[in-house]
């Protein structure tokens, strides 16, 4: 009962593809996604923790695994996108697991060119449990809707507007779960410069409602200045953001402003090879002095060298992070991380391949009470191979250890996703 | 003299008993106005740190963040007991020692309280993380999204399709992770969605550029074509207009490629083009051509003569003489058989003409 009172709008969708296919019209336009997958998310964490019963205590060490995300899917997607410029898009499919169902339809349209466009996009999406006992925030009905316009104002410079709206319904709330609605807003102009430079100018909003308690709902406005373009005798991007966040509610804790810097710089060095740089500053200012959000700067930063062969690229170089927390807590939880970032990159015609490594120690500056320093390893590879004509295997593989100055403290996280999907 | 000297010495003494007594009431007030501060400081402290208890708990993990809860609420309940002690102390009758007891005591409870919001934070830390973090993480992969689809989605092409429904998906998940408070997950997830995208995006916006690269040439392919069809009316010969428009053929071909992001034929074509405006150009730069063309502009030199000379305009005058040296130059340059500077004196013979009948009024 509930998959049909949940799912008509994608049936509704998938009868008017169809019905339309059937028409025999522009049937090329016609494409239908199968596959299979495989999803996995997990944490392993010790816990010590003083358990207290009467007026003893019992210090107990205990390693335990959560397994957010482990499961086996089909799906099976239809699309319809009558040209190739995908001016016109819909799509409506099925995945399902084990225990659980989703429907999803998206629908997408595009007018005019790329200097003066109207672009509309609408997704909807529910996910149910047809087998299992139901947990609170898992059963969702998502509407999303979004509507841009763009137009060359001048020559070189473009404004885009854009208008989002966002509904999450959940069948079963909780104190924590929540249904809310999200509204926003953006304004951009970009400026392109002689030799195809671009400087733009970004200003947003954004309210999200939640109509069972008002103290929820908020406000964000961001601003934000970039530049995109040559540097020296590479590229360079830079971009400063500006973000302020109001509960509605006074004095609210999580209220901040933030502001923060993010820069890239690729500059070609001898033959194949170059320098790569990245920097990102951020700046929290917590509107309330308080101790359960404290104020805090941080900082990364990377220097790479890099080399590249055709199909091939390779990377290697150190980062470093800071995080120094406003406290007034002297054992506060500043940090200095630092690692050796590898990366290999293989792209070619039916296979690619982005490989990354980071090892490196992080150091907790002020001994704080409930950290210890640690070594670490993050892997996260990135492949998609095409076996057989349209017969596609996309593979996201993310491995993270921690191996801490206080084995209690260590920690795994692993996450996979594996998809092998046929288009016909 | 004694007596005098009796009378200082008893007023210095009241003096001193009376200023010492002073100093001390002055002391004992800033002991208690600082007691008090610190008693503020620390309720402010303990009222946070019941806020962090009272804070989110999620049904997952629930025992452990209960065992943290249960932590975190035994110190507060000790630095409230503390604190409570301490303001007892705080009246007007406490004597100095009461008062620097009463200090220590709510500065106890004060750390106590900071333990016990550290406890919280790490306990939600373990298996969660910042709500607003995470959002902020999932609105920046949403953004990320945004951008790679800015110019409709055909502009991703078929090769990193799958890839990015891959990113897609897995920054839905992310998202569905996030609705049902699985923080710390939902964090990583969509930072892998993210980093997937960068990835993507990087290779995107180099084949945007060498695409942006391509276009560039096309215009320059273009004008020069332009160019071209304005020599060859100076050299009027049928096949080379025929080449001109083979060649303008071959640079619609490419805005076509150029839609269909076919960059391999849109060098193959543009080097087609070239290739026929170069021929054209050799058909106009033979010496039969170009003693045609010589022929023709000092024909038109010897017409427009007069009118020039006629409307008085010195720069006009000074460029008709000029257009007439280069035609001089070229004619020589053209009998000793340098075909190419010969063609150049014609064309810059040809401009001037030009612009000297522009500036006499025609």
């Amino acid at each position: 009962m509930h998959i049909f009172k949940f799912s008509a709008l994608v049936y509704i969708l998938l009868i008017f593809l169809l019905v339309d296919m059937a028409s025999g019209e522009e049937s090329g336009a016609f494409t239908f996604r199968a596959g299979l997958g495989y999803d996995f998310v997990s944490q392993e964490y010790f816990i010590d923790s003083v358990r207290l019963s009467g007026g003893d205590s019992l210090l107990e060490l205990s390693l335990l695994e959560k397994d957010y995300l482990d499961d086996k899917k089909a799906l099976l997607f239809l699309r319809y996108q009558p040209d190739l410029k995908g001016q016109y898009i819909l799509e409506g499919g099925w995945e399902q697991t084990t225990e659980l169902f989703r429907a999803s339809g998206r629908g997408f349209l595009a007018l005019g060119d790329n200097n003066n466009q109207l672009q509309a996009e609408f997704i909807a999406d529910t996910k149910k449990r047809y087998r299992g006992e139901i947990e609170e925030g898992e059963e969702m009905t998502i509407l999303d809707g979004t509507i841009k316009l763009k137009r060359q104002l001048f020559e070189g410079l473009s404004g885009r507007i854009r208008l989002s709206g966002e509904s999450v319904n959940f069948d079963t709330s909780g104190l924590y779960i929540y249904n809310y609605s999200r509204l926003g807003g953006d304004l951009d102009f970009n400026f392109i410069t002689g030799g195809y430079n671009s400087i733009y100018a970004k200003f947003g909003l954004e309210k999200r409602i939640v109509p069972d308690t008002v103290q929820l709902d908020y406000n964000i406005i961001r601003g934000g200045l970039g530049y995109l373009g040559s540097f020296l005798t590479g590229l360079a991007s830079a971009e400063i953001t500006v973000e302020s966040k109001k509960y509605n509610q006074l004095e609210n804790p999580d209220d901040y402003f933030l502001t923060s810097f993010q820069a890239d710089l690729k500059l070609p060095m001898v033959k194949s090879f170059s320098l790569i740089g990245n920097l990102d500053l951020e700046n929290y200012d917590f509107d309330e002095d308080n101790y359960i959000n404290e104020d805090y700067r941080q900082a990364h930063f990377g220097l790479h060298g890099g080399w590249q062969n055709g199909d091939l690229s390779l990377s290697l170089g150190p980062e470093i992070e800071f995080l120094a927390i406003k406290s007034e807590f002297k054992n506060d939880d500043d940090y200095f991380e630092f690692y050796i970032h590898a990366g290999l990159d293989y792209f070619r015609e039916g296979i690619f391949i982005f490989l990354d490594n980071q090892v490196g120690h992080r150091k907790y500056r002020n001994n704080p009470l409930f950290y210890s320093n640690f070594i670490f390893d993050r892997l996260s590879l990135i492949g998609s191979l095409t076996i057989f004509e349209d017969l596609n295997a996309d593979l996201l593989l993310s491995g993270e250890w921690e191996w801490h100055s206080v084995e209690s403290d260590n920690s795994r996280l692993y996450l996979l996703s594996l998809n092998l999907t046929y288009t016909f | 003299m004694i007596r005098f000297m009796s009378l200082l010495v008893a007023f210095l003494m009241l003096f001193s008993l009376v200023g010492s007594s002073a100093l001390a009431q002055v002391d004992q007030n800033r002991v208690r106005n600082r007691f008090a501060a610190e008693l503020e400081k620390t309720d402010r402290v303990i009222e946070q740190a019941r806020m962090a208890i009272n804070r989110s708990n999620t049904a997952y993990d629930a025992e452990y963040l209960r065992v943290a809860n249960r932590q975190a609420e035994e110190l507060l309940r000790k630095a409230e007991a503390h604190q409570n002690q301490a303001r007892v102390l705080n009246n007007t009758n406490s004597s100095l020692t009461d008062l620097a007891y009463g200090g220590k005591l709510t500065v106890m409870a004060r750390e106590l309280a900071l333990k016990a919001i550290a406890i919280k934070k790490r306990a939600e830390g373990k298996v969660e993380e910042n709500e607003d973090a995470i959002l902020r993480q999932l609105e920046k992969t949403d953004r990320l999204v945004e951008k790679l689809r800015e110019k409709a989605p055909a502009s991703i092409p078929d090769r990193l399709k799958s890839a990015f429904d891959t990113a897609l998906e897995n920054q839905r998940r992310a998202w569905e992770l996030y609705h049902e408070r699985a923080l710390r997950a939902s964090l990583k997830l969509s930072r892998q969605a993210e980093k997937s995208l960068l990835k993507l995006g990087e290779h995107l916006r180099s084949e945007n550029m060498e695409n942006q690269r391509l276009q560039n040439q096309i215009i320059q392919a273009e004008q020069k074509l332009e160019q071209f069809r304005l020599d060859i009316q100076e050299c009027n010969s049928d096949e080379a207009l025929e080449l001109l428009n083979q060649a303008d053929e071959k640079l619609k071909e490419c805005y076509r490629y150029l839609n269909e992001n076919e960059n391999e034929r849109i060098q193959n074509s543009l080097k087609h083009a070239q290739s026929f405006m170069q021929k054209a150009a050799r058909l106009c730069s033979d010496t039969e051509s170009l003693t045609r063309a010589l022929n023709k502009l000092e024909a038109e030199i010897e017409n427009h003569a007069e009118r020039i000379i006629g409307s008085g305009n010195n720069a006009a005058i000074g460029l008709l003489e000029s257009a007439q040296q280069h035609l001089k130059d070229a004619r020589s340059l053209c009998d000793g058989g340098d075909n190419q500077a010969c063609a150049a004196r014609v064309k810059a013979a040809q401009m001037n003409l030009r612009k000297a009948l522009k500036l006499a009024g025609n």
